[in-house]
Order: structure tokens, then sequence, then C-alpha cells
């Protein structure tokens, strides 16, 4: 289902409310709330009345040792961030791809300034088409000058979600635009069981407030799946955590980063901005 | 220093969802009664429902970022959190109930025995006068598919064999019910409570 062009869900809004439709069904509601502020405050307003059918029942409280385990079981996770922090400033990680990318572009646009040159001295009678190629080698060297700061932003991005990821060994999945127009990228980190998943993307246009890029789950011949909702900063970068459903990533086919279709007309007319395949073979861990 | 008891349920989601171990502290002083209430009401356990609670809360420590204040009021999305956690558990016992021993069932008295021993139940323990008010403005139809979804957790297809109705009308009475208890409830609560 398109959550775009769902008419309003109405009819299952109540049922949903009440926490009782099937799973597919739910799937479908929460896919149009999250591009629809009308259904969201609908159902907000039901589930008001569903929490008022709870708090009827005669009042109970949890014995106090609930409340202890709870409290206990939250400081390991605000552990775990302040090691994760720690760590990061006392050995700073470098992503492999950029000694290899950045010295890449580094020799390319060299390479391009040295070809230049070369045809400067060697065509000297021959100004003006060399001016043009000049202007077309200039562009070039921009382009990858903006492709090698994107990568850039990818990596320091994956530097951060590293350590989100509390060490779990992870599997990065990259992210292009369909038909690889465009210049965004997306990365998604995947912990290897499937259960966290971070996406981060760069070269994004902003989004005017309150519209949002969403994150859904597509398996073959199933509905997307809704598992986050995206906002970029004004230099196209933003980052993440998926709700990852019961069952691990690898269950899906696909993972997609999608808008509304005006948003990002010249873009993408049918609003998909980024798509990943999620390999397959990763069902086995 | 923040006097977090002070800060309203938008701003303790908020800080929640800051990672502020105190925010959370003080929602759950505010709503553990209310969860663990229907925790117990609904699975019939006490142990179950303790660690259900914890569970809930826990979903609430890591959720709290996907909280948008547009999808309603926080009690509303707690309450909401709280009740999908206790249907998954219910469903997921009834599954592997069926899949073993029906016979054994009742034995786990996880579940009433049936449904007409819970709606009195249920109707029993509302203790709340505007509720049990705005309830009895439905039509009994209306109102026991209410209580069979809420507060036992049971589909809409489930109902319907539990009915023997279609499931296109247990469909429709949901919808009336649920549309009839808002425009009540709404109103009492522009009114206040009956």
């Amino acid at each position: 289902m398109d959550p775009y062009r769902l008419s309003h869900p109405e009819e299952l809004l109540e049922a949903y409310s009440l926490g009782i439709l099937e799973k597919e069904e739910a799937s479908d509601v929460e896919s149009h709330m999250a591009v629809c502020s009308r259904c969201r405050s609908s159902v907000g307003r039901l589930q008001s009345v569903a929490a008022s059918l709870a708090e009827s029942l005669d009042q109970q409280a949890p014995p106090p040792s609930v409340g202890v385990r709870l409290m206990d079981a939250i400081p390991d996770i605000a552990r775990a961030v302040y090691l994760r922090e720690d760590k990061r400033k006392r050995s700073p990680r470098v992503f492999p791809l950029k000694r290899v990318l950045l010295p890449l572009a580094a020799i390319l646009v060299l390479g391009l300034f040295s070809a230049n040159l070369v045809a400067t001295l060697l065509l000297d009678g021959q100004v003006e088409e060399l001016q043009a190629h000049n202007t077309s080698l200039n562009r070039l060297e921009k382009l990858a000058a903006d492709e090698a700061q994107v990568f850039q932003s990818l990596n320091e991005l994956r530097e951060f979600a590293s350590y989100w990821l509390i060490d779990t060994p992870s599997l990065p999945l990259v992210l292009e635009p369909p038909g690889r127009k465009g210049r965004s990228e997306g990365l998604l980190l995947v912990a290897e069981d499937g259960r966290k998943a971070l996406l981060m993307v760069a070269g994004m246009r902003r989004l005017p407030e309150p519209l949002s890029y969403q994150v859904m789950l597509k398996r073959q011949g199933q509905q997307p799946l809704w598992v986050g909702q995206l906002k970029v900063d004004a230099t196209g970068r933003g980052n993440v955590a998926l709700h990852i459903p019961d069952e691990p990533i690898f269950a899906f086919d696909k993972v997609m980063l999608t808008a509304d279709a005006d948003a990002v007309r010249g873009i993408a007319e049918d609003g998909m901005v980024l798509e990943g395949q999620i390999i397959a073979r990763n069902l086995s861990k | 220093m923040i006097d977090y008891e002070e800060l309203d349920d938008h701003h303790l989601i908020y800080r929640v969802a800051s990672a502020e171990k105190d925010a959370l502290e003080t929602l759950y002083s505010r709503y553990s009664s209310s969860v663990f209430s229907l925790a117990m009401f609904m699975l019939k356990q006490e142990a179950l429902a303790e660690e259900v609670t914890q569970d809930i809360f826990l979903n609430i420590w890591t959720k709290a970022s996907s909280y948008k204040a547009d999808r309603g009021e926080p009690r509303a999305w707690i309450m909401s959190v709280a009740h999908h956690r206790i249907v998954d558990v219910i469903r997921s016992r009834r599954r592997t109930q069926n899949i073993t021993d029906p016979g054994a069932y009742e034995k786990l008295e996880l579940l009433p025995s049936s449904h007409i021993s819970t709606e009195d139940e249920v109707e029993r323990r509302i203790e709340r006068d505007y509720i049990r008010k705005a309830l009895d403005t439905l039509p009994p139809e209306q109102k026991q598919v209410i209580l069979l979804a809420y507060f036992q957790g049971y589909s809409q297809s489930e109902m319907a064999k539990i009915l023997d109705q279609p499931l296109g009308t247990v469909k429709t009475r949901v919808r009336l019910a649920m549309k009839k208890l808002r425009t009540v409830l709404e109103g009492d609560v522009n009114n206040g409570p009956i």
C-alpha cells in the first residue's frame, strides 16, 4: 500500500485504537499515520477513550520491588551510553573507506588539474577550446569535492552509529536513489542479529515542516511497514534509529526512504528517494 | 536542579527520550498503578503482571523518542503501549495453548472461563461512574464487543467466532461503539465528570 495515496482508513481507526486489528492492517494504519496528521489526531482521541476504560478499573499499585527492578535495569543502559561516549573521546575510530576515498578524490582532482595543464601547453593555439574544457574540469573538480564531503559526512555518522550499536558487529547496507539519480546517499547499519538498525543520510533536501522522510521496510507481496521518520538538518544530514518490528530486519527484502511526492518534485516523481536491498543470506544470522 | 514532579507529561516524555532516568521515575509514579491494574485485570497473574509492568516502562524508556505530541495525550500513548504489550502476552499464551493442549487452557487462569462472566466482572470492577454511565449509553451488543476487545484482547475475527456473528457486523459494532463513547466522554471532559 502506498501510504500517500491511500484514502484515510477511517473504518480501521477505532479498532486500531483498541489494539484489535490484525498485524497487517495495523501496519497499514501506521504507515498512513506516519504521513497523515489528521488520522494521527483521530487515533490520539480514540486512544484517549481507550485509556479511560483502563483507568476506570479499581487502581492497584504494583509492589515497590517492580519500580526498584525497573530503575536497576536502566543504569546499565545509561552506563553503556556513557562508556561509548568515553571510548569515542579516547580513541576516535577512522572509517576504513575514509583512508581510501579521500586520497582517491585528491588523486582525481590532481589528475584533472595535470591533464588541464598538459593540454594547455601542447595545444597553445586552441585557447578557446581549452577554456571550455577548463570550465568542465572545474565542474568535475567541484563534483569530486562534493562527493568527498558526502562521504566524509557518512563516515562521521557511521562513527557515531558504531557506538550507538554498543560495539555489536554490524552490517552496513548502502542506500541509493532509484536509478542512481541525484547525489543523496544513505547508509543503514544493522546489528548482526537484525534487531537494531540505524539509518544515516547525507546530501538530502531539507523538507519544510511538518514534512519529513518516512522509512519503510518492504517484502515481496506485502505492504510496506513504517519503521521510522527522518528529519535532515540544514546540511542535508540526518539519522534515525529504526523501530524494528518483532521479526529481524533480514526478514524483509528492501528498505525504502520516501517523502511526500510534492515535496521532492524534480527528484523523485513517486516520492521514493532512496532504497537498498536487504541481503537475504543474512537470514541465517 | 529540575523538579520533575512539576513537569507535565509532555516534558517528562521528552526528557525520557533524552535518557533522563528521573523523568521515567516520575512517569512511573504517575502511571504505574493504571498500568499494573490493567495488567492484573487482563492477565490474572500477579507475577506476570509485575513482569509485564516493568517491561512496559522499559518500552516507554526506549520508545519515548517516537512519541509525537500531535498523536494525542501522553497518558493515552502510555496506556496504548501498555495495552499492546498486555494483549501481545495474552495472544502469545493463547497461541501456545491452541497448539499444545486446548484442554489445559482454563487451568492457566490467564483468561476468564467465559466471556459472559468477564463482562459482568468488568462492569463490577469499573469504579468510575462516568465511564460506567458512558458504557451504559451503548446498546448491549456494542458494549459487549468493547469489553471483549479491550479487556480480553480478542481480535475482531475472534469475536465474530465467539459471538457467532458475521465479521462485518462485529466491525460495525466496534466502530459505532467507539464513536459513541468518544462523543460521550469528550462531552464529559468539557462538562466535568457526570
